[in-house]
């Protein structure tokens, strides 16, 4: 493998499986280490990778939801659950309006 | 969700709680803002009540389930029409000149986060699950429906459109650093 393809071959696993050099396929990665050991380029492009991506990681780690949202589901679920109820009694009623006299 | 089936609402209440922060954080890297998420949250939620019989133990885990129905919630959120004139209103830059390191973070991550917010879709849910969860590609797969080598695509191209950006604001962040 020339340097260049060496270049694209490193770049192709690095956006395929990111910074974490242990998810990269088995059989790529001792040439891809020699290769990032010999090129300072390399290095540079794995360690803005890893930057990259824990800025994509860590972003929202704060973000709460509403104290308010759990009891605005429950709320919201308890009227569904009404009207679920209301409409099974109506198909009720409607079977029983159907049904043959006895 | 076996209890929720029997119409249990205690195991109902169970599953928003332990649930709720978790998919509050993925609808909030979805979709732009926090009022946006808190709507879609509350009607993902809705549909586990209202489709609870269509859930089964042996189609998907629970969680894989969960995060399908926020997610396409979230899409279907996205697609609706809206005011863009509204939601293309920026916050006021803050024009304080100070570029110490901090200021240096803050507008790399100000660029990668306005460059993710771009990339189409599917490469946004797939990036939120994938760092925001912690799922596997495999599991990102699941959740939206593909073959793991499609989501492990989605988060390849969507690196690679990130790694652009980011490496370019790194430079141009650097530079105004450096002049001052």
């Amino acid at each position: 493998m020339t340097i260049e393809e060496m270049r694209l071959a490193f770049d192709d696993l690095l956006c395929s499986h990111g910074g974490n050099l242990r998810t990269w396929p088995d059989d790529m990665r001792p040439a891809l280490l020699r290769y990032l050991r010999q090129s300072f380029d390399a290095r540079r492009r794995l360690m803005e990778m890893r930057r990259m991506e824990s800025m994509l990681g860590d972003d929202l780690d704060d973000a709460e939801p509403p104290v308010d949202l759990e009891d605005r589901i429950m709320g919201a679920m308890f009227d569904l659950m009404a009207r679920e109820k209301s409409t099974r009694a109506k198909q009720k009623m409607q079977v029983d309006f159907t049904a043959p006299l006895k | 969700m076996l209890r929720v089936q029997q119409e249990d609402v205690e195991a109902y209440r169970e599953i928003t709680r332990r649930y709720l922060k978790r998919i509050y954080a993925v609808a909030r890297r979805i979709l732009p803002h926090d009022y946006d998420a808190d709507d879609v949250v509350q009607d993902a939620f809705l549909r586990v009540w209202s489709h609870r019989d269509s859930w089964s133990p042996g189609a998907a885990r629970f969680t894989t389930w969960l995060h399908r129905i926020v997610i396409n919630r979230c899409i279907d959120y996205r697609r609706r029409p809206v005011d863009t004139s509204l939601e293309e209103t920026e916050e006021p830059a803050d024009e304080r000149p100070d570029f110490d390191q901090a200021i240096f973070q803050k507008q790399l991550h100000e660029a990668l986060n306005s460059a993710r917010k771009r990339l189409p879709p599917g490469q946004q849910v797939a990036l939120a699950l994938y760092y925001n969860q912690g799922l596997t590609g495999a599991e990102v797969g699941a959740v939206m429906g593909l073959s793991q080598s499609a989501a492990e695509g989605l988060l390849k191209r969507a690196r690679q459109q990130l790694r652009s950006v980011f490496a370019k604001s790194a430079i141009r962040a650097r530079d105004a650093f450096d002049d001052h």
